[in-house]
C-alpha cells in the first residue's frame, strides 16, 4: 500500500464502529481502526507515531493502542477523574491531562505523575503545547487562558508552592473552547476560542492581545495553517469562518462598476455543517481543513476553493479531527515501539519517592534493535565524521614540539629574501640589457 | 590797429568800475532770480490714513502701540521700562488677542525681567508675565519654554538674593500654570532648586557619595530666607514639584499601558459575505504611537559638568534623594514634637503643616523611586535606600506616631476645619512611608503594630476622608496584607476595609476604590478564614445595589461579579439567581436602562445563572422587543443561551443539566423571533379594525386568507432578520430538525389562530423558520399547512398592493416575498392549497381592487423563475386558479393586468386559455 504523507485520525461520541480511525483523506479511505470506547472532544494525541492516547467520555480512562496492532485496546489507564482534554508534548516525554479543574502532567515513559497544576476554577477544556514543547497552554470554562512554562512546571519546588502560570488571560467574557499555538515556540502565537463569539489572538512572548476577532455566533472550534496565513474558526452556526492574518492585496487598478458588490460576494466561509463545528485541523501544507461536527460528519475541504471535497460519515457526533504526518509503525506491523509507556501513577513522584530513593531518575528506554534507517545512517556517518576530526584535532596538538623553532624560521626567511634579490637583480640585467 | 582798439575797449568795459551813487536806487544783479511767489491754501476735509496695521493697532490711553512698548520693555531707563510694563498690562489685558500674536517677542523679553535690577520693575514683570501665562495654553508656550526656563534658572542661581526670592514665585507660577512643561526640565530645575533653599555649595553639583549629610538648610539670621513661614512655603513648592513629576510620570506610563491595551480596540468583526483580512504585524496595522515630542538635546549624558541630571536612572535618583532627606529631616526635627518628654498637644498648626510638608515630600520621592525602580527592573537602589534611612526613619517619624489622636479636637476649633485633615494627611503619609519598609521577616516590630492599629481605626471611621487619602489608605492596606502572617489579622483589616467600604457614599469614586481594592484582596485572602469568608459574602451581597445604581461603578461591580460567578463561587451564583429576575424586568430592571456594551455584562450574567425560570424567559423575551436593546445584543443572547444546549449535543454520557426547560427555551425563542409580545399584536388587531384608512389596501376577505400583514416601524430590517436567523440556529441546536419542526408548528397555529393581524416582522419570522426547519419530506399537518398558505398568501398580497399602491418599502418587502417565494418551492403543498384557495374563493370577491391584486400575484408567481418548474408540475390547479380569475365578473377584458396574466399564464403553462 503506497502510503500518504499524511493521515487524518478522528473519533466519534458514539464509538459505535470503532474508537479511532485513520483515513487517507485524500481517497476517504479508512486505513486503520481502532475499537473500544469512545473518545471526547480534545482527547486524542499521538506519541511519535507509535501509540494513539485518547480520553473516554465520561469515564475516568485513557485508552491506549499501540499503532502498529490492530486488535482491541491493548491498554487502560485509570485516572483520578474524567479526563476533559489530552495533550501530549511534541517530544513525548509529557503528557497533560485536564481533570475536572486541575492539570495533571505525567512523564509518558515512567508514568510518574510530576506535577498537578490547580490554578483553573472550573472545569480545564482544552490543552495545547507549543511546538518546542516549552510552554503549555490552557484553556478553561473559568473564561481564562493560562500559559505554563513547562520548565517552572516540571521544578520541583522547595517551598512547596504551587507552580504560578506564566500569563493569565482573562479577556474572554465566557467559556473558552478551543485554543491553538502557532509555530514558533516561545515566540509564538495563540489563539483562543470562546462561546463569547469572540477569538483572540495572543503573543506568547510578551502576552499581549494581538487582535479580537469578532464572529456571528459562538465559536467552537479555531485553527491556523503552518505558515498562519489563514485563521479558521468553527462556530456553532455550522459555519467555518476563514480570516485571512495578512492585508488585502493592493490593487493598482480598478474597475468601477455598478455592481460593486458582485465583485466582493467572494466570500469566506465554508458552509455544509448543519450543527456546531467542534474541531478543526490543518494539513502541513496548509491545502486541507478538516473540521468535525456535531452532525456526525467529518469533512474535508479545499481551502483556497473552498469547496468540500469529502464528507466522512460517523455514528455520532465527531469529537476530535486531526492530521498528522503518517507513523511508520502504521504500515509495518512487525515494528515495535520505541519507548515503553507506562499506565500513569496516581500520586505526585515526589510523595512516591520519600519510601524509596533508589528508583528516583532511571527509567527504562527500550533501545530499538532493529535494522538502521536512513536518518540512522545519516547520524553514523556524522558521528564517524566528528571521531575523524577530533583524531585530526589530536594529531595537530601532538605535532606541536616539532614545530620549527623561530631560528630556523628566521634563517628560512633571510634565505628567501636573498633568492629573491638575486632574482631580481637577474630580472633588472636582463631589462637594462 | 582799428581791430585791437576795439578789442582794448572789450577789455576795458569788463573791467569798468561800477559806480553805486548814493540815493539812486542798486541797479539789479545779473543773476537776480525772482524768488517771490504766491501761495494758496488747501482745504484737507480729513487726514490721509497712514496705513492699514498702524490704524487698526490698539493702544493705551498714552496712544502707545504693543511696538512701542516692546521696544521699550528692556530701556535703560528704568522708569520708561516701568512705566511700558505699565502700560503693556493696560494693553493687554484691554485685547488679549494681542498675547497670542506677539508671544515669542513677549516672552523673551519678560524673561528678561526677571532678573531685572530693580526690584520695583522685577515685580511688575512677573505679574506681567503671570498674565501672559495664565492667557496662554500649555501647548501654546510649549516651544518657548527652554527659554523661559533658562532664565527661571539663571534668577534662581543669580548673585542678589532678592532675584532669588522672585524667581521663587515665578517657579509657582509655573508651576500653577504649566506642571507638564515643567517636568520636562525638572533636571536643572529641581537641582537648582535644592541647591537655593539648602547651603549646600559644592564645586561638582553631581550627586556623589560625600554629600550625604553635606546638606544643611539654608539659616541665614536677619535674612527673610529663614522663617518658619519661608520653610513652609518652600516645602509646599516642593512637594508641588514632585506631584506634578510623578504625574507626569504615571501619565507617560499609563499611556504606554494604554498602547498595550489599545491593541484591544484592534478588533475585527467578520463579516459572512467578505473576505476578512487581518493583518497582524503588518506596518502601521495599528499604530498606537506614543505621540509626545521628542526634542534632540544636548541634556545629561554628555554634559556631566552642568547640574543636570538623569533621573530615570535610579543611581542619580538615589543620589538626589539621599542629599535631599537629611534636609528634610533637619527640618522634621526642628519642629517635631520631642518624644515622651513634652505632650503632643504642643504642635503647632505651622509645626503640623510643616512636618506634613516634610512627609508627603519623603512619600513623594519614595514613590518615585519605586516607580523609576520598577521601570528599570532594578531594584537595588531601592533596596539601599530602605537600608539606609530605616533606622533613621523609625527613629524620628514614629515615637509618637498617631498625631491626631490626642488633640485632634481643641486644634480643630483652634484653626479651623483644614487641620484635622492635614493631619490626617500626615498620620496617612506616614504610614505610606514606613509601609515601603515593611517586610514579611519582622512582623514583630512595634511600629508596625500601631500602623496597623492606625489603620484599622481610620477605615472604620472611614466616611470623611478625602479621595487622595482612600488611596494612600488602601495603598497602605494592599501592602500591609502582604506582609501579615495570620490570616486572622488579614481578615481584621478585611473587615475594617469592608466598613469603609459600606459608609461611602454609593456614587462616590472612594466606594469604587474600596471595592476594587476589597476584591483583590479578597480574591487571593477571601477562603482562608472564616470572618473574611463572612465579609466576602457581604461584599458579594452589597453588588447588586451597585448594579443597580447605572453609574460608571455599575459597570465595575458587574465585572467583579462576572469574574467570581466564571469561578464558581457559590456566593456569587446564589446572588446572581436572587437578582436576575429584578434586573432583566421590563420595567424596572436595570437591562434596559444601560447602555448596549454594559447590556453585554448582564447576558454573561444570564449566562451564569442556572435554574432559569420561565418567568425570567418571559420578561427577557419582552426585553428584546424592546428598541433600548440591540439588535445584536439580542442575537448575543440567544447564541449564548443556546450555547447552553452545546455540551449536551455531543454525548449523552455527558451530565449536563440544562438550566431552563427545553419547551419554556423554545417558546422563548419564538417569542422573541416574531418581534412583538402577543400583547402588542392583539392591541395593533383592535386598531387596524377601528380606524381603516383609505389610502392603504384593504386586507383580503377572510376566506380566503384568515390573517392580515400590518407594516410596523420598528429595528431595521437586517436587525430583526438576524434575530431570526440566530433563533433558528437556537432552534437545530435543541434537537433535530423534524421534531422542532413538531414543535414549532404548534405555536405558529396557535400564533395564527389568536391573531386577526400580524406585522411582516412576524410573517416574516414564521416563513424563515418553516424554511429552515422544514424539507421537502417534511410531513404537514392539515392545520398547520392551512395557516402558513393563510400567512403566505398575506404576505404575497401584501406586497404586491404595497408595491401597485406604490407605497412598498423595498428593504423589507422584497426579503418577505423571497420567503414566500422559498416557501412556496420548498413545500409543494401550500402552493397547491394556495391555488386551490385562489380557485375556490376568488368569486367571492367583490371589490375590484382585491381581484386586481390578486391576479398581481399570480402574475409575479409565474414571472419567477424557479417557481415555474414547480408550477408545470400542478398545473391544472394553477390552470384552475388562473381561470376563476379570468372568468370573474370584474375582470375586464381591456384592462392591462388581465392581459398580463394571460400572457404569463400561456408562457409558463403552455395551456391556452379560453373565456
Amino acid at each position: 500500500m503506497a502510503a500518504p504523507m499524511e493521515v487524518m485520525l478522528s473519533t466519534d461520541a458514539s464509538g459505535m464502529l470503532w474508537n479511532v480511525c485513520i483515513w487517507d483523506f485524500h481517497s476517504g479511505t479508512a486505513l486503520q481502526t481502532y475499537k473500544g470506547g469512545s473518545s471526547g472532544p480534545r482527547g486524542l494525541c499521538c506519541l511519535s507515531g507509535q501509540f494513539l492516547m485518547s480520553a473516554a467520555i465520561g469515564k475516568p480512562i485513557i485508552y491506549i493502542w499501540a499503532l502498529q496492532k490492530k486488535e482491541q485496546q491493548q491498554q487502560r489507564i485509570v485516572c483520578p477523574g474524567v479526563v476533559s482534554c489530552l495533550a501530549a508534548s511534541p517530544d513525548n516525554t509529557l503528557c497533560a491531562a485536564g481533570i475536572a479543574e486541575k492539570i495533571h502532567i505525567w512523564q509518558t515513559c515512567s508514568g510518574y505523575q510530576l506535577s498537578v497544576l490547580s490554578h483553573h476554577y472550573q472545569t480545564v477544556t482544552c490543552l495545547c503545547f507549543t511546538d518546542d514543547g516549552s510552554h503549555l497552554v490552557s484553556g478553561g470554562e473559568d473564561n481564562l487562558v493560562m500559559v505554563w512554562y513547562t520548565a517552572s512546571i516540571l521544578q520541583p519546588d522547595s517551598k512547596m508552592k504551587s507552580c504560578e502560570p506564566l500569563f493569565v488571560w482573562s479577556k474572554h467574557a465566557l467559556p473558552i473552547t478551543d485554543v491553538h499555538c502557532g509555530i514558533g515556540g516561545a515566540r509564538s502565537r495563540v489563539v483562543s476560542a470562546s462561546h463569547d463569539q469572540t477569538c483572540k489572538l495572543w503573543d506568547l512572548a510578551t502576552g499581549q492581545l494581538l487582535c479580537n476577532f469578532v464572529f456571528d455566533s459562538p465559536v467552537c472550534s479555531v485553527a491556523m495553517d503552518m505558515a498562519e496565513y489563514h485563521l479558521f474558526a468553527g462556530c456553532s452556526d455550522g459555519n467555518i469562518y476563514q480570516v485571512n492574518l495578512f492585508a488585502s492585496p493592493v490593487q493598482m487598478e480598478r474597475h468601477i462598476s455598478k455592481n460593486k458588490e458582485s465583485e466582493e460576494m467572494e466570500s469566506s466561509v465554508f458552509r455544509g455543517h448543519s450543527k456546531p463545528v467542534t474541531c478543526l485541523s490543518v494539513s502541513m501544507d496548509g491545502t486541507v481543513l478538516a473540521s468535525g461536527s456535531q452532525d456526525n460528519t467529518a469533512c474535508i475541504w479545499h481551502v483556497n476553493s473552498k469547496q468540500k471535497i469529502r464528507t466522512l460519515s460517523h455514528k455520532g457526533a465527531v469529537t476530535n479531527v486531526v492530521f498528522t504526518p503518517t507513523p511508520a509503525n502504521l504500515l509495518d506491523s512487525r515494528s515495535k515501539p520505541t519507548f515503553p509507556l507506562q499506565s500513569f501513577k496516581r500520586h505526585l513522584l515526589s510523595a512516591e519517592s520519600d519510601g524509596g530513593r533508589n528508583m528516583g531518575g532511571e527509567i527504562a528506554v527500550r533501545v530499538p534493535d532493529q535494522e538502521s534507517t536512513v536518518e540512522d545512517e545519516d547520524r553514523t556517518r556524522e558521528r564517524v565524521l566528528i571521531r575523524e576530526a577530533v583524531k585530526q584535532q589530536q594529531r595537530s596538538s601532538t605535532n606541536k614540539p616539532n614545530e620549527p623553532s623561530r631560528q630556523q624560521l628566521e634563517q628560512e626567511l633571510e634565505r628567501l629574501t636573498q633568492t629573491n634579490r638575486l632574482l631580481f637583480k637577474a630580472a633588472a640585467d636582463l631589462a637594462s640589457r | 590797429m582799428a581791430k585791437g582798439g576795439r578789442k582794448n575797449k572789450e577789455k576795458r568795459k569788463d573791467f569798468q568800475k561800477v559806480k553805486f551813487k548814493v540815493g539812486k536806487k542798486k541797479p539789479q544783479a545779473d543773476n537776480f532770480t525772482v524768488t517771490t511767489f504766491k501761495s494758496q491754501a488747501i482745504q484737507i476735509r480729513e487726514q490721509l490714513k497712514s496705513g492699514p496695521v498702524d490704524a487698526d493697532e490698539p493702544t493705551t490711553l498714552k496712544k502707545k502701540n504693543i511696538h512701542d512698548l516692546l521696544c521699550h520693555l528692556n530701556h535703560y531707563n528704568v522708569s520708561i521700562r516701568q512705566s511700558s510694563i505699565a502700560g503693556m498690562k493696560e494693553l493687554l489685558s484691554a485685547h488679549p488677542s494681542l498675547i497670542s500674536q506677539h508671544l515669542a517677542i513677549l516672552i523673551d523679553s519678560l524673561s528678561i525681567l526677571m532678573t531685572d535690577k530693580e526690584d520695583a520693575v522685577r515685580k511688575a514683570g512677573i505679574s506681567l508675565l503671570q498674565l501672559v501665562l495664565q492667557a496662554t495654553p500649555a501647548d501654546r508656550v510649549g516651544p518657548f519654554f527652554p527659554v523661559l526656563s533658562a532664565h527661571l534658572t539663571c534668577a534662581m542661581t543669580h548673585l542678589q538674593e532678592d532675584i532669588q526670592l522672585d524667581s521663587l514665585a515665578i517657579l509657582d507660577l509655573m508651576l500653577a500654570s504649566y506642571p507638564r512643561l515643567l517636568t520636562g526640565r525638572s533636571q536643572e530645575l529641581l537641582t537648582v532648586f535644592v541647591q537655593l533653599i539648602s547651603r549646600q555649595r559644592k564645586q561638582s553639583v553631581g550627586w556623589t557619595e560625600g554629600e550625604l549629610d553635606g546638606g544643611e538648610l539654608a539659616i541665614k539670621p536677619g535674612s527673610r530666607i529663614s522663617s518658619h513661614k519661608w520653610r513652609q512655603k518652600v516645602l509646599q513648592r516642593l512637594r508641588q514639584f514632585l506631584t506634578a513629576l510623578l504625574e507626569e510620570y504615571f501619565i507617560k506610563h499609563s499611556r504606554q499601558a494604554d498602547s498595550a491595551a489599545e491593541s484591544d480596540n484592534y478588533t475585527v468583526k467578520i463579516q459572512e459575505h467578505k473576505e476578512t483580512n487581518a493583518p497582524i504585524f503588518a506596518p502601521g496595522s495599528h499604530a498606537h504611537g506614543y505621540r509626545d515630542e521628542f526634542i534632540l538635546s544636548l541634556t545629561s549624558s554628555s554634559s556631566s559638568s552642568t547640574s543636570c541630571q538623569d533621573f530615570s536612572e535610579p543611581d542619580n535618583l538615589l543620589g538626589f534623594v539621599r542629599s535631599l532627606v537629611p534636609l528634610l529631616l533637619q527640618c522634621w526635627m526642628e519642629v517635631a514634637p520631642k518624644s515622651q518628654g513634652h505632650s503632643q498637644a504642643h504642635l503647632h498648626s505651622v509645626a503640623v503643616e510643616i512636618l506634613d510638608g516634610v512627609l508627603s515630600v519623603i512619600l513623594l520621592l519614595w514613590r518615585w523611586m519605586q516607580s523609576v525602580c520598577e521601570e528599570k527592573c532594578n531594584f537595588s537602589c531601592m533596596t539601599q535606600l530602605q537600608k539606609l534611612y530605616h533606622k533613621k526613619f523609625v527613629s524620628h517619624l514614629l515615637p509618637c506616631f498617631p498625631y491626631t489622636s490626642h488633640d485632634a479636637p481643641a486644634r480643630a476649633k483652634r484653626s479651623g476645619k483644614a487641620t484635622p485633615m492635614t493631619v490626617v494627611n500626615l498620620n496617612l503619609s506616614a504610614c505610606e512611608i514606613m509601609s515601603y519598609f515593611m517586610s514579611r521577616g519582622d512582623i514583630s516590630v512595634p511600629w508596625l503594630r500601631r500602623i496597623m492599629a492606625y489603620v484599622l481605626e481610620t477605615c472604620v471611621e472611614g466616611g470623611s476622608l478625602s479621595s487622595g487619602h482612600v488611596q494612600s489608605l488602601l495603598g497602605v492596606v494592599r501592602r500591609l496584607v502582604k506582609v501579615l502572617p495570620s490570616e486572622e489579622s488579614v481578615s481584621d483589616i478585611l473587615q475594617a476595609v469592608f466598613s469603609l467600604y459600606e459608609s461611602c457614599h454609593v456614587l462616590s469614586a472612594h466606594r469604587q476604590a474600596a471595592m476594587q481594592c476589597l476584591d483583590e484582596l479578597l480574591t487571593t485572602h477571601g477562603t482562608k478564614h472564616p470572618s473574611s469568608r463572612s465579609v466576602d459574602s457581604l461584599f458579594i451581597q452589597s453588588l447588586p445595589e451597585l448594579i443597580r445604581t447605572l453609574g460608571s461603578v455599575s459597570s465595575k461591580a458587574l465585572q467583579i461579579l462576572l469574574r467570581r460567578a466564571a469561578q464558581r463561587q457559590a456566593e456569587a451564583l446564589t446572588c446572581i439567581q436572587k437578582h436576575l429576575k429584578s434586573f432583566v424586568d421590563p420595567e424596572s430592571g436595570v437591562l434596559l436602562k444601560l447602555s448596549a456594551d454594559l447590556q453585554v455584562h448582564i447576558i454573561h450574567l444570564i449566562h451564569h445563572a442556572d435554574p432559569l425560570d420561565l418567568d425570567t424567559l418571559r420578561s427577557l423575551a419582552t426585553c428584546c422587543h424592546d428598541n433600548r436593546m440591540s439588535a445584536e445584543n439580542v442575537a448575543y443572547l440567544v447564541n449564548i443561551l443556546s450555547t447552553r444546549l452545546l455540551e449536551v449535543g455531543v454525548s449523552p454520557y455527558v451530565d449536563r443539566k440544562l438550566p431552563f426547560n427545553s419547551a419554556d427555551f423554545i417558546s422563548f425563542l419564538f417569542s422573541v423571533s416574531i418581534g412583538s409580545t402577543q400583547f402588542e399584536l392583539a392591541s395593533s388587531d383592535g386598531q387596524d379594525s377601528t380606524s381603516q384608512d383609505v389610502g392603504k389596501p384593504r386586507p383580503l376577505p377572510s376566506n380566503l386568507t384568515s390573517v392580515s400583514i400590518a407594516t410596523k416601524a420598528g429595528r431595521p430590517w437586517q436587525h430583526h432578520s438576524a434575530i431570526v436567523k440566530s433563533v433558528c440556529l437556537g432552534y437545530s441546536l435543541i434537537s433535530s430538525k423534524q421534531q422542532m419542526w413538531d414543535l414549532v408548528q404548534t405555536l405558529v397555529i396557535k400564533l395564527l389562530n389568536s391573531q386577526k393581524t400580524i406585522t411582516c416582522y412576524t410573517a416574516y419570522a414564521v416563513l424563515h423558520a418553516a424554511n429552515y426547519l422544514t424539507t421537502g419530506k417534511t410531513y404537514w399537518r392539515k392545520e398547520a399547512l392551512n395557516k402558513l398558505t393563510d400567512c403566505c398568501l398575506a404576505t404575497l398580497y401584501k406586497v404586491v398592493s404595497d408595491d401597485v399602491m406604490g407605497i412598498g418599502s423595498s428593504d423589507w418587502s422584497e426579503a418577505i416575498w423571497e420567503e414566500a417565494v422559498d416557501m412556496l418551492v420548498a413545500s409543494k403543498p401550500v402552493l397547491m392549497e394556495m391555488m386551490q384557495r385562489i380557485h375556490a374563493y376568488v368569486t367571492d370577491l367583490t371589490d375590484p381592487e382585491h381581484v386586481h391584486h390578486v391576479a398581481m400575484v399570480i402574475v409575479r408567481l409565474l414571472q419567477t423563475q424557479r417557481l415555474s418548474a414547480i408550477l408545470a408540475q400542478i398545473t391544472d390547479s394553477a390552470m384552475q386558479a388562473v381561470n376563476s380569475i379570468m372568468n370573474h365578473h370584474l375582470a375586464t377584458e381591456g384592462s392591462r393586468w388581465v392581459a398580463e396574466l394571460q400572457y404569463e399564464s400561456s408562457v409558463v403553462l403552455n395551456v391556452k386559455l379560453q373565456r
